[in-house]
């Protein structure tokens, strides 16, 4: 460890001052050891070698696969914007990848060292998820107690991920008053008006870098674009009035005066790359919904859970609640087996978690639905006749619909992934395939890589099927498959985005077969037919649901909308009459988001550089 | 990481493994390599004494990448090693005709009367040290530098450095240490970096330029907007609106205009990596100094490496200097610019 000594500074001809401090030598021992001295000199000729031209963030990744063009914006952010840049990539093309990326070079590269990190509420989970699992960087995410009692959390801790809800309320003096060397604002487009809290925020905070993320940086008009703009670079469009003047037609937001001229601007402060640009243009994709009606014991199934579910729900909680409480908790790997209630905070604790983790069960399988009960509540004595009839039920239903599109040709010549959100559900399936004597390999979370590859490569050149958990196959190359079987559906629509996107992806070069399964009646079945016939979400490219979804939802999950429709309701009726609303408001919300993208479309065009 | 990189990184990690005693072996044509490495070894890397090279970052090697710790951890193996390496280079050729006509060949001497005395053999320590520098910025700039210093002298020796010379062999007699020229070096050195990094400190002077005039510019106008907006609204406040609204516009100018000059403002790191003395065979010339009443008497020095005389050490700033000047009575040798300072460099 060296210890330095400040030294009389300088003022560069513009007067910048210059500190100089000088490590002190650290001994007066000696060697005649000439390899020695030769090899100390070229260690630290090679940490010069940490240059821009050679990225650093790439190596050492675990599943997270790169694209080029995501490649080429972390060069030109590194080398042309210094750390303040607008990326404003289409929907789809990995922001948040690009963003991940950079952050990781400029932490190894020791650019930077404090790093504050903002997102919708609805997005604290995931992207911690994807720090830490893709990128192995751990962040802080405070809870509104941590914060509310501890103003120095901010300063205490050097990398912190949180919602922006959080960070502009009660928190905005305490985390505006410390410095943050790169500040990340995913969704930068809640930041588009001056006149929001979230915009005040963005602009107080003491920052080195910026990095503002959005897929739509004008959504109603150009000023938002200017407005995002001077929180980069405040100035770099001249004045408001100056920038309406010159580049704003009265009546006609989507023909900007001066476009050459603004494009150049932009240029030298935003990135976006757009799908023609990168040459992103997938074979279609079909998807097929079954609706399987469930035999009488099935159904007598459901309804048991359902009626005993509903007279032990808890109240709805409110937005407010759920965002201060629940911020940044990992609440949604049922498949992957863990304790879901483990670290929660207590009002968290207990029907809530439950309810929605067994309703997923039941629209899972029977036997994973019995299993959960008994692990969870099978001190209640009235739960017992439920688990004697679900162990009761045989092949379910969606078992038969699933042996029949293999036997159709699904499993066929076409190899084909299936998915299920439980480690017993898969259990089952693996019984089920074998006494059907059809070949399969098994991919799970919690399996080591090596047996993964080896599921991998027996699926590619040996079976037809592979049997997979949620989170199974991120970041591997399965395109050589092109069907995928949902047997059950997680309700958040993103994870169903992320099953799809494991096959249907850049080296896909033939038509993708998507089918779901589920039952009639079951939550599932409500949530998809939204997503099926109010969003066309199996037409939308990647990340458009979550773009259609986070303006509907207000930063809400959608997963706890759904539920809180769950515990609003009393019955089905009055639960159908509910996302029949919630349909409503979708279709609304795609609207705006259609025009949104025309707006982006007109504004940047397709060829946007 | 480009071929290159990769297989410097690997002849590196052979290099150092093996220079503290480890046995390795890694094929050029092979992703992996396996090292076994002494105890002690193991106990500074954290590693198992079987261990597992490997271009890849995974579970269970050690990863030779510029991405992962390897280049961290293997400063800790330096650490433990001694900072200063001592050589000699034997068996230099040494003149000892007459140094008259060198002498004046090397120097001018612009206000006194020189006479050569002697030219002795003898042995010179030279010491060059090695600094790892970087300035930080909105942007960044690292290098290696170094520079030699004669310490009998100090005054900074433009000569090959001593680790490149085929015959440099161990010393294991060494004079006694001269640590004292670590001031020096590092004054030195900054020196050589402000022109090294001539380029990096322009572009960070104009585009700091450029970014406060864009911000002037930008709250000025902003200024300019809302004042005629006040202004037309004729209300009785106009004024108060008016001094409230200049004020927190100046405000959050200085704000921001505080926020880039910190983000602008350079850090400057010296960290010496390596000192290396080499003693040479010397030749010793005394010089008779005379200037007006006063004589007095200097040392030059013949360095066989460079093949010619050392200039003599300003006394005022320390640069090395061949057009001197001698001050009146200490009979100090100074250089053209400290000598005109002084009042003696307008008399020729």
């Amino acid at each position: 460890m060296n210890t330095f000594a400040k030294l009389e500074g300088w003022l560069t001809p513009a007067g910048v001052p210059v500190s100089v401090s000088v490590a002190l030598a650290p001994s007066t021992a000696y060697s005649s050891d000439l390899t020695g001295f030769q090899l100390r000199i070229e260690l630290a000729r090679l940490r010069l070698l940490k240059g821009f031209d050679e990225l650093l963030c790439l190596d050492g990744l675990t599943g997270v696969e790169h694209l080029p063009h995501q490649i080429e914006t972390v060069r030109r952010v590194l080398r042309y914007f210094r750390g303040r840049v607008l990326l404003a990539d289409e929907v789809g093309l990995g922001k948040t990848i690009e963003a991940c990326l950079l952050l990781r070079e400029y932490l190894l590269r020791g650019l930077a060292k404090r790093v504050l990190i903002l997102t919708p509420p609805s997005l604290v989970s995931q992207w911690r998820e994807e720090l830490s699992v893709k990128f192995g960087l751990e962040f802080a995410v405070p809870l509104g107690a941590d914060v509310r009692s501890k103003p120095e959390y901010w300063s205490l801790n050097d990398r912190v991920l949180t919602s922006i809800a959080l960070a502009k309320g009660k928190n905005f003096e305490a985390i505006t008053s410390v410095s943050w060397d790169l500040v990340i604002v995913d969704e930068a487009h809640h930041c588009k008006n001056r006149s929001t809290m979230n915009w005040k925020l963005v602009n107080a905070l003491k920052r080195r870098q910026l990095f503002l993320l959005t897929a739509t940086p004008v959504q109603n008009n150009l000023m938002e674009l200017y407005n995002l703009l001077t929180l980069l670079e405040p100035g770099h469009l001249k004045t408001e009035a100056d920038f309406k003047k010159t580049y704003i037609q009265r009546g006609n937001p989507l023909d900007p005066l001066n476009r050459e001229r603004l494009r150049s601007l932009l240029g030298e402060v935003m990135i976006r790359n757009t799908r023609s640009l990168v040459s992103i243009d997938l074979p279609p994709r079909y998807a097929q919904t079954f609706v399987v009606k469930p035999g009488s014991d099935e159904a007598h199934l459901y309804r048991l859970v359902d009626d005993y579910l509903r007279r032990s729900r808890p109240p709805v909680m409110t937005m407010e609640e759920e965002a201060a409480n629940a911020e940044g908790m990992s609440l949604d790997h049922p498949h992957e087996g863990v304790n879901l209630e483990v670290g929660l905070p207590p009002r968290v604790l207990g029907n809530r978690r439950r309810i929605s983790s067994l309703l997923l069960a039941a629209g899972s399988h029977p036997k994973t639905l019995a299993s959960m009960l008994e692990r969870s509540m099978s001190d209640q004595p009235e739960i017992k006749p439920i688990i004697d009839l679900a162990q009761k039920i045989g092949r379910s239903v969606k078992e038969e619909k699933l042996l029949e599109l293999l036997r159709q040709g699904a499993g066929g010549a076409n190899k084909t992934l299936i998915f299920a959100n439980f480690r017993m559900t898969l259990r089952q399936l693996q019984t089920l395939l074998t006494e059907s004597g059809i070949a399969f390999s098994l991919f799970s979370g919690d399996m080591t890589a090596a047996e993964k590859d080896m599921a991998v490569l027996e699926f590619k050149e040996r079976v037809p099927v592979m049997l997979c958990s949620e989170s199974g196959g991120e970041g591997r190359n399965l395109q050589f498959a092109n069907t995928l079987i949902n047997f059950d559906l997680p309700w958040n629509p993103m994870r169903i985005e992320q099953r799809v996107g494991r096959i249907h992806r850049i080296g896909q070069t033939r038509e993708t077969l998507i089918f779901n399964l589920c039952v009639a009646g079951s939550m599932e079945e409500r949530i998809l037919r939204l997503l099926n016939d109010k969003i066309r979400m199996f037409e939308l490219v990647v990340g458009e649901v979550g773009s259609i979804l986070g303006a509907l939802t207000g930063g809400e999950e959608f997963e706890s909308l759904a539920m809180n429709l769950w515990l609003r309701s009393r019955d089905d009726a009055d639960l159908d009459a509910a996302f029949d609303q919630l349909g409503n408001d979708i279709v609304t919300a795609r609207k705006e988001y259609l025009k949104t993208k025309e707006l982006d479309k007109a504004l940047f065009g397709e060829d946007y550089e | 990481m480009s071929v290159v990189i990769r297989e410097r990184l690997s002849a590196f990690a052979q290099a150092a493994l093996e220079w503290r005693g480890g046995v390795v072996d890694w094929p050029p044509d092979k992703e992996d390599g396996e090292a076994v490495l002494p105890p002690d070894v193991c106990l500074l890397l954290k590693c198992p004494e079987a261990v597992t090279l490997s271009h890849q970052i995974r579970d269970g090697v050690m990863a030779v990448n510029l991405a992962s710790d390897f280049l961290e951890r293997m400063e800790v193996l330096f650490e433990a090693e001694p900072f200063i390496g001592v050589f000699k280079i034997p068996g230099l050729y040494l003149k000892q005709s007459s140094m008259e006509e060198p002498v004046a060949r090397a120097f001018t001497w612009r206000n006194a009367k020189v006479k050569v005395l002697s030219a002795q053999p003898t042995q010179l320590e030279y010491q060059t040290w090695h600094f790892f520098v970087s300035l930080h910025s909105e942007d960044r700039w690292e290098d290696t530098c170094s520079v030699t210093i004669n310490p009998a002298t100090r005054v900074e020796i433009q000569m090959p450095d001593p680790a490149t010379i085929a015959s440099l062999t161990p010393n294991h007699e060494p004079q006694a240490n001269h640590l004292d020229t670590f001031d020096l070096a590092v004054r030195l050195m900054v020196a050589k970096v402000k022109s090294r990094a001539a380029n990096f400190i322009e572009r960070i002077d104009s585009k700091l330029k450029r970014d406060h005039k864009r911000l002037h510019d930008y709250y000025n106008a902003l200024l300019e907007e809302t004042d005629r907006k006040v202004a037309a609204s004729k209300s009785e406040t106009t004024d108060v609106k008016r001094r409230e609204l200049a004020e927190a516009v100046q405000l959050e100018l200085r704000r921001k205009s505080m926020e880039m000059d910190e983000r602008y403002a350079v850090k400057a790191e010296f960290k010496p990596l390596a000192l290396l003395r080499a003693q040479i065979p010397a030749l010793e010339v005394k010089l008779e100094v005379f200037r007006k009443q006063s004589r007095r008497i200097h040392t030059v020095y013949w360095n066989p490496l460079m093949k010619q005389l050392e200039p003599l050490g300003c006394a005022s700033c320390g640069a090395g200097v061949n057009s001197v000047f001698f001050s009146d009575k200490e009979v100090d040798p100074l250089c053209p610019s400290c000598a005109e300072r002084r009042g003696l460099g307008a008399r020729r």
